[in-house]
């Protein structure tokens, strides 16, 4: 009868908190948006289920959640509390991103710019609020709607943090077909969203092929901090341009990039253990994130309205919201909100400009609150 | 309430949140100017680079699967002269 009552002691049963119950709920609701909504379906699938195995109770003495040294979660958990996946998703987003529109048209890569308001602006808003410093600038990265990008600096800057902050920037970034459609409408009048674009110009290979180098050089350069992200992003598009490694970038955009968003979906959510995870400061974590993500979205189309005022061919200024690196979501979100006024004007292409723009954008951005804010 | 916004307010100043967010901010502008201005020159310079070394395969129109050609030669045959056409030339 003692052996049984021990037994039953172990259960998950026994050790289960209303936190873990909360926790295992909110893993059901992104599994359900993900197959029914189709809400970013590759990252929320396995952080639900992640979140799901993450908060069934830990046995005493036996480890097996990710917090638990030598647990086989801790391992897989290695890759996104080290800042090891994040570079490897860049690679074979580098290999599947084609810079030409960008190319064609390089006033656009500005607007990748301003949309990095909002995280400078959450980071204030995020001290106002009593986070330390390196804590705030984690925070303030969700605006930068970069899921890797958020989980990288959160990895340097504050670990504690790094599955809400992760959580939030995932969340908003399969939210961003509601989130940021009334904020677009808002800024811009009808006549504005009507404005057509020049159709981008033929790039030439030279040009693509030159491109990651010298991009990377100036970006690195500027900020050496960004240089794991950035060198990955473009390595991986020197791989898919240069027509040489074509193995090499079909592995990069395909099994490479699958295999790490698996693991690190998976032990992201499996991150959210209740105890560690449902806090006050997770919450004012997840009302800044949206903050900035609104904020990232306002700045950069009152910011093509700006260049409109000295520019000879007008910017559709929808194409700012696409400035954050919500790749291809936003851009795709400026299509439809932009066929909705007029369903024979083609945006895609442009909005991809700043999209792409606005991951280098990010990247940057995070270099320098990692170099400014860390220790 | 007024003493909580001044330890806010202090805790912003503290932390040098204006500066850093400032500075940074024209960091990412600069960075990213910087790169927009070397896109824009790069066409020319490479116009320079092609009279000394021209472009093996030059940039046009991606190559046109043959097959496309034939079946869109064949709607236009078959518009203008029937779908008989087999037997017509």
């Amino acid at each position: 009868m003692d052996i049984l009552l021990e037994f039953l002691n172990t259960t998950g049963f026994a050790g289960m908190t209303i936190g873990n119950a909360v926790m295992i709920l909110i893993g059901i609701v992104f599994i359900t948006l993900a197959i029914v909504k189709h809400y970013e379906p590759l990252l929320l699938l396995p952080i639900g289920f992640g979140a799901i195995v993450g908060n069934i109770p830990s046995i005493g003495g036996i480890p097996i959640g990710v917090y638990d040294e030598g647990s086989v979660l801790w391992y897989l958990y290695f890759g996104v509390s080290h800042g090891i996946f994040p570079p490897l998703i860049f690679l074979g987003i580098g290999a599947m991103t084609d810079f030409s529109t960008m190319l064609s048209n390089p006033k656009l890569v500005l607007l990748g710019a301003a949309a990095q308001v909002g995280i400078f602006l959450t980071l204030i808003g995020a001290l106002f609020l009593g986070f330390t410093p390196a804590e705030a600038g984690a925070i303030g990265i969700i605006g930068g709607a970069d899921g890797p990008t958020s989980i990288f600096l959160a990895s340097k800057l504050a670990p504690e943090r790094l599955s809400a902050i992760a959580i939030a920037a995932y969340s908003y970034m399969a939210l961003v077909p509601v989130i940021q459609p009334p904020i677009m409408r808002l800024l811009t009048t009808e006549k504005e969203r009507l404005i057509r674009m020049k159709p981008p110009r033929t790039v030439s290979k030279r040009e693509r092929i030159i491109f990651p180098i010298a991009a990377f050089l100036i970006a690195a350069l500027t900020v050496p901090a960004a240089i794991s992200l950035l060198g990955m992003l473009f390595f991986g598009n020197l791989l898919k341009e240069s027509g040489v490694t074509e193995r090499l970038a079909n592995t990069s955009r395909t099994a490479l990039i699958d295999t790490v968003t698996v693991l690190l979906g998976f032990s992201v959510g499996a991150a959210t253990q209740a105890q560690y995870f449902l806090t006050r400061e997770a919450l004012c974590i997840f009302s800044l994130g949206a903050a900035s993500f609104c904020i990232a979205t306002a700045g950069g189309v009152l910011f093509a309205k700006l260049m409109n005022l000295f520019l000879k061919d007008k910017l559709n200024p929808l194409v700012g919201a696409a400035g954050v690196s919500a790749v291809p979501d936003s851009a795709r979100v400026v299509q439809t909100v932009a066929q909705h006024e007029d369903p024979n004007n083609a945006l895609l292409m442009h909005a991809m400009a700043p999209n792409v723009a606005g991951v280098i954008g990010s990247a940057i951005a995070a270099g320098i609150l990692w170099s400014v804010l860390v220790g | 309430m007024s003493a909580w916004l001044d330890k806010a307010v202090q805790n912003v100043i503290d932390g040098n949140g204006i500066v850093i967010s400032i500075a940074a901010m024209l960091i990412v502008f600069t960075a990213l100017t910087l790169l927009s201005l070397f896109i824009a020159a790069l066409p020319r310079f490479l116009k320079i680079v092609a009279r000394v070394l021209p472009e093996e395969h030059p940039a046009g129109p991606p190559p046109v699967d043959e097959r496309i050609v034939a079946a869109i030669g064949c709607v236009l045959r078959r518009r203008k002269y029937g779908s008989s056409d087999g037997h017509s030339s």
